[in-house]
């Protein structure tokens, strides 16, 4: 690949990067307003090793909020964060603070504030992307949830702990088929997270092999993992490079790059293929970043996925149980070359063939897990629609494509960019209005599959419309509050759509209150509404049955929802107690629902099960709590666990307290206990 | 000046007359037009192995042959005899790269490991080709451990090998390709850095600064103030009686270069031997205090201009710093005007505006679309855009700047027409496309080449149908106009032949200086009109044979065609080219402007020394002189003859 062509792969690639990333600025903060109160509270506090109780030293403390204690709407923006960093002793102050609530947080890179960390961020996590979500995992600091601190004016708040956990490590060496060191190998793990009761393996940090076939992955959130040498046979046509290139030379058409921006849409990241595949017949094909090999027979042999132990299935594969600062040596593996095989086929939406169209082929769910997130191989349709998978290993598998609308960006970005213009602009098809999906099985055996016809169909839609049930007779929201309501589907499985989905503004409601959501694919979904300031919602229905607890079932159109919004704030609150214990803010509160069983059975809608950190003094509140009977419990931060997990709740429910939330606020106090797990 | 430079003795190079030579030609000198056929009966053979003493084939070697800077190139793997064939070629002249993890990226004929381009094997239709051998060398491997100021390893780091080339005295440094030089560190603090072509390096924590975040070091005056104040305070609000002792200073991590300084200059340069695996090259975290630099921007009637970007750039930007410009971060007035930059650690700095002032001052509205976004981050590269500019220096050494006033000023202009200078294609009618841009002749290569591809150049440019151009808000300084494509090519291929459309630029004329090579320098307040830019469909062309002292051709040699006029001897001028003959001898080199050249044959030549006048000077004695007409296509063979 030439210097030019790589630099112009190169930079698309850091062009779309923002796009899969890109998230609407936050609003920008508006001038402080000089109140009557001092600023004279100090807040005083030291960061902890969590493991030995040792100070951390150079840890940052990050101290957010300090908005007025004005009424629940009105606060202003978020001041601007303060930040220190901690001496020898790992103590810090803040003074000079106004009253008010503040968030404290303290991050060192090789430690975690918390044990419980999310994974990747969700559209990241979408297979291709590895490398993406594993240099972001690399490079970010992992901060602690925040503890919240009320203070007074004046107030002096001594003797705050944040707590840190050393994060884990996992080695090891890679040797190619032949016992050689296999250099530059990407060996990554994958976190289980449960939802909705069932494992998922998320993609998570990676590394390298070095010269010596050896990697190391460290700052690994202890939990479970597996620990995968991921392996995507990526196939492009070479009309989509040559088009590239034609577009930027003038000597073929404009708009070539409008070809990798509906791959993007698609959720395949082609890079690999570009930037050092092999050709075979109109196809570039890569191997996992490496290039592929011919065997004898002229078929191409490709390593496989392996998981650690040397296994081909997640499955089969043995989950490692990482404690903080554990560091797991000899996690060795031995690439296999096997045989492969092809597939090919024609992707067809409601007007016809699909140009353009990523193709992904992956490992379906079995009993133990859900889809796996490692694509088994990806593939671009060609200008009929048409599509060849290189390099495919025998085995099960489901076919996935999907469309999403074009971000609109091709007349913005041609403005004052002339080349751009050329790489964007010009006589393209527009983009399809609606988002189409399709899925299909594949079972490769021991022969190449030929003409697997893969329909899309366009997404499914929830529509209906919001409307507002006051107790105390409070009217509706105006109509331009009513508009900035957002409706989202949750797919209960958590498979992400991935590509540019998250690109696109969320559905709102009109000022009637009436919304109709983009197309989803089928499936089941959770039903959430956001931005409705002091309004909550009450229920939701669909032909009188419930679809806000239990989950959405989209196999058709789901029209003539409705959504009612109630303004009763039910919140529960209280204070819990430790015997021996003065500072109780590494303490987490827990809510989940008391007839559990059938909340797991049901998807485990995140709505009702809550998770809050209590203060200092051991206050805890939780807002808009869904009426309804709970387990409460209160735990040690270093006991935490997963509120997807149903081993989990089912340990909430042993040492949790009973309690009714109605639709008026509730008191519960709560005594601190130990978990055994 | 540093001998060393050419590394090797200057060939006289004899003219031929041509008529004298006749050359079996292939596909390429043949013409413009690619070959007709579509697939050859050629066979290419690739041999690899190592480069040491006992030398082993090399197997899962990628071998990639190419015959164009713009095709695909075709990739083989080599088999554990470490060979590869490619078959059913076409005639040409393919250039070989034969790459392989921890091993030295290979360009076959190269004299430089990991650089390129090589010599082009010439493959010849019907004919068995010889084998080609390759030895690849082992990579260099530098590993060092990195740890912060209380000698704690530091996890997660990102350590980076730059290679430092010398070109007029100035050590620059140089990207290696697909990030082989950067690493992070793993929880130990330990890095490895692999597969390094022998050379000089620079090793550094680049990007660590990268946050712009304000950080306060905590100091034990402030906490035994803060002991005192709660054990005095007997219950909760009690303001506390005693006067806080100032606050610790703002600090960052700036980036620190080995062996431990955190200024780029002072870098230490580690000469690495092939295959050599060089340890101990230990890096230490610095903890530096920062500013933080408020000011605000007004319209020459003293105005607050609101929502306009103030960009931080380091005044004397050092070749050996390519990350500074992405340490710092923009900052975006407020409606009153003000704008407030964190974390900005000691340095000489160049504040920025390029903005239309406004007279009223409200905000503009809502967000900006996402593509309105993307383009005004684009915009950036080039300094933001619009009709007036600002710019102010400062220096910082860790105390907060505050009142720093940009005032804008209206930018210069530049105007002028389009030209089309058609033989065998009709002119386009609407010359709205044409693409023209503007772009400081001091940005390095690398942003020369993003700021072209974005469309991010210094100025703003409007074309009219007619061709008839204005290029406003030009701050002073020094430019180059080119098209976009003109503007990469030269930046990262050289010699590739930017034709949009088939459209050259031949030349961006301003009073018979020739402002796409040739640097024009805009003074404050001085406008330039009457440029005349014209695109040729017939760009010219040299070509010819490389024959040593016995007439046999010989692809040994770079040439070097440069003009004979020093005003162009210019980064990424068109006016200077090199090119390395194919495995017959035979050279191409396109799309020279007319004008009179030195040509000249050498042993190698470092493309960072492409531009350097002291080079060239030693060049041009040894030189041929011929002269280059509007679209001429001429044919000059050279013969090396002994140095003197």
């Amino acid at each position: 690949m030439t210097r030019l062509s790589l630099f112009i792969v190169g930079s698309l690639a850091v062009l779309i990067a923002p796009l899969l990333l890109a998230q609407s600025p936050p609003a920008p903060g508006r001038g402080a307003a000089a109140g009557p109160p001092k600023a004279t509270a100090l807040i005083i506090g030291q960061v902890l090793d969590a493991s030995t109780g040792q100070p951390i030293s150079d840890a940052i403390v990050t101290l957010t909020g300090g908005r007025g204690a004005g009424p629940a709407g009105a606060a202003r923006g978020p001041a601007t964060p303060q930040r220190v960093m901690t001496g020898a002793d790992g103590r810090f102050v803040f003074h000079e603070l106004l009253p008010g609530q503040f968030q404290l947080s303290a991050g060192l890179k090789g430690y975690t504030g918390s044990l419980n960390a999310p994974g990747v961020p969700a559209g990241v996590s979408a297979a291709g992307s590895a490398a993406a979500a594993a240099m972001l995992a690399a490079v970010a600091t992992t901060t602690g949830p925040t503890t919240t601190i009320a203070v007074e004016e004046g107030e002096v708040v001594a003797g705050i702990r944040l707590r840190l956990w050393k994060t884990a490590v996992v080695s090891g060496t890679v040797v190619d088929d032949g016992g050689e060191p296999a250099i530059g190998i990407m060996v990554q793990v994958a976190r289980r997270v449960m939802t909705a009761g069932r494992a998922r393996y998320l993609p998570g940090a990676a590394a390298r092999t070095d010269d010596r076939g050896m990697y190391r992955i460290s700052s690994l959130v202890p939990g479970d993992y597996l620990v995968v040498v991921p392996q995507t046979q990526t196939s492009i046509p070479t009309a989509i490079l040559t088009g590239l290139m034609g577009s930027m030379t003038g000597s073929g058409s404009p708009g070539g790059g409008l070809a990798l921006l509906d791959l993007a849409t698609s959720g395949v990241n082609p890079n690999d293929a570009l930037a050092g595949g092999v050709r075979v017949g109109d196809y570039m094909v890569a191997s996992g970043g490496s290039v592929p090999l011919s065997g004898a027979d002229g078929r191409l042999l490709a390593y496989q996925t392996l998981f650690y132990p040397g296994v081909d299935a997640p499955a089969q594969a043995s989950i490692l149980s990482l404690g903080s600062g554990d560091d797991r040596t000899g996690l060795n593996f031995q690439l296999r070359l096997i045989p492969t095989l092809r597939v090919t086929g024609a992707a067809t939406g409601p007007e016809g063939p699909l140009a353009n169209l990523g193709v992904r082929l992956v490992a379906p769910a079995d009993g133990a897990g859900n889809e796996s997130e490692f694509d088994v191989a990806t593939t671009v349709t060609r200008p009929d629609g048409t599509f060849t998978f290189h390099g495919v290993p025998p085995g099960p598998f489901l076919l996935r494509a999907q469309k999403q609308p074009r971000p609109p960006m091709s007349a913005g970005m041609a403005a004052g960019s002339p080349l751009m213009e050329m790489m964007f602009g010009g006589g393209a098809a527009g983009p399809p209005a609606e988002a189409l999906y399709g899925s299909m099985s594949v079972t490769v055996s021991s022969a190449d599959v030929d003409n697997v016809g893969l329909r899309l169909a366009p997404g499914l839609h929830a529509a209906g419309r919001i409307v507002f049930d006051s107790a105390s007779g409070r009217p509706a929201p105006p109509p331009n509050q009513i508009q900035t309501l957002t409706v989202t589907l949750t797919p209960m499985d958590g498979q992400s759509g991935g590509g540019l989905s998250g690109m696109s503004q969320p559905d709102r409601a009109n000022a009637q209150g009436e919304f109709r959501t983009r197309g989803y694919a089928a499936g089941r979904y959770f039903l959430s509404i956001a931005n409705a300031g002091n309004w909550q919602v009450r229920s939701a229905t669909l032909n009188g049955r419930d679809v806000l607890d239990a989950p959405l079932d989209l196999r058709d159109d789901a029209t003539g929802i409705v959504v009612t919004m109630a303004d009763e704030l039910a919140q529960l609150s209280g204070t819990v107690t430790s015997r021996g214990e003065t500072d109780l803010s590494e303490t987490s509160v827990y809510l989940v629902p008391a007839d559990y069983r059938a909340w797991i059975t049901a998807g485990m809608n995140p709505r009702r099960a809550r998770t809050v950190r209590a203060g200092r003094t051991g206050s805890y509140a939780m807002a808009n709590v869904p009426a309804g009977e709970y387990f409460a419990a209160a735990i040690d931060r270093a006991d935490e666990g997963d509120v997807q997990d149903p081993a989990f709740i089912e340990v909430l429910s042993r040492i949790g307290t009973r309690v009714v939330v109605g639709v008026t606020p509730r008191t519960l106090d709560l005594a601190k206990t130990r978990v055994r797990r | 000046m540093k001998m060393s430079l050419l590394a090797c003795a200057i060939i006289v190079t004899i003219a031929l007359p041509v008529q004298a030579r006749v050359q079996t030609r292939d596909a390429r000198t043949a013409g413009a037009a690619p070959s007709a056929t579509p697939s050859g009966r050629a066979e290419l053979t690739v041999v690899v192995s190592t480069d040491e003493p006992s030398t082993q084939p090399l197997r899962r070697v990628s071998v990639a042959i190419q015959a164009g800077e713009i095709d695909i190139p075709r990739i083989g793997v080599t088999d554990d005899a470490g060979r590869v064939v490619f078959r059913e070629l076409t005639a040409g002249n393919y250039r070989i790269v034969a790459s392989r993890p921890g091993y030295v990226r290979t360009f076959y004929g190269s004299l430089l490991a990991g650089r390129g381009p090589g010599v082009a094997v010439s493959v010849v239709e019907g004919q068995r080709n010889p084998e080609v051998r390759i030895r690849m060398l082992r990579g260099s491997v530098l590993t060092g451990i990195v740890r912060d100021s209380s000698g704690r390893p530091a996890p997660n780091q990102q350590v980076q090998a730059l290679m430092v080339r010398t070109a007029g005295g100035e050590k620059r440094a140089v990207n290696l390709d697909a990030g082989i030089g950067s690493v992070i560190t793993d929880d130990r603090g330990a890095y490895r850095i692999f597969g390094l072509a022998p050379g000089d390096y620079i090793v550094s924590l680049p990007l660590i600064g990268l946050t712009g975040q304000q950080v306060r070091q905590m100091t034990t005056a402030e906490l035994a103030w803060a002991d005192k104040v709660a054990a005095s305070t007997a219950r909760p609000s009690t303001a506390p009686a005693i006067a806080a002792p100032p606050e610790g200073p703002s600090v960052s991590y700036a980036p620190v270069y080995y062996p431990g300084t955190t200024v780029a200059a002072e870098a230490g340069v580690l000469t690495i031997g092939p295959s050599e695996e060089r340890g101990g090259v230990d890096l230490a975290l610095a903890v530096v205090p920062t500013a933080q630099i408020r000011g605000r921007v007004v319209d020459g009637e003293n105005r607050p201009q609101s929502d306009v970007t103030v960009q931080v750039r380091p005044t004397q930007p050092d070749a050996l710093d390519l990350y500074s410009s992405l340490l710092m971060r923009p900052a975006r007035t407020q409606t009153d005007g003000t704008f407030t930059i964190q974390g900005v650690t000691p340095g000489a700095y160049t504040l920025t505006v390029r903005a239309t002032p406004r007279g009223d001052t409200a905000s503009a509205a809502g967000p900006p679309n996402p593509a309105e976004a993307m383009r005004q981050a684009f915009a950036l590269m080039g300094g933001g855009s619009g009709s007036h500019w600002a710019a102010e220096d400062i220096v910082v050494e860790g105390r907060d700047l505050s009142d720093v006033t940009l005032m804008l000023r209206p930018g210069m202009t530049i105007a002028g027409r389009i030209v089309y200078e058609a033989t065998t294609k009709a002119p386009p009618t609407d010359m709205t496309r044409a693409g023209l841009t503007l772009i400081s002749a001091t940005a390095s290569e690398t942003t020369t080449a993003a700021s072209a591809l974005l469309g991010a150049g210094a100025a703003d440019v409007k074309i009219a149908a007619d061709g008839t151009f204005t290029i406003t808000g030009i701050a002073p300084g020094s430019y180059r106009l080119n098209t976009p494509l003109g503007m990469m090519s030269s930046a990262l291929a050289p010699g590739f032949g930017a034709a949009a459309g088939g459209w050259t630029l031949k030349s961006a004329l301003v009073n018979g200086r020739d402002i796409s090579d040739a640097p024009i320098d805009m003074r404050s307040g001085t406008d330039v009109a009457g440029v005349v830019v014209t695109f040729t469909d017939r760009p010219s062309e040299l070509s010819g044979t490389v024959l040593d002292s016995a007439d046999r051709p010989t692809p040994g040699f770079p040439i070097v065609v440069f003009s004979t006029d020093r005003a162009y001897w210019t980064q990424g001028s068109r006016r200077v080219q090199q090119v390395r003959p194919a495995s017959n001898g035979t050279f191409v080199v396109t799309g020279l402007p007319a004008g009179e050249y030195y040509v000249c044959a050498v042993t190698a030549v470092e493309r960072t020394d492409l531009y350097d006048p002291a080079f060239l000077d030693q060049l041009a004695p040894a030189s041929l002189k011929l002269t280059i007409a509007d679209g001429e296509k001429k044919k000059q063979d050279l013969k090396l003859g002994t140095g003197p």
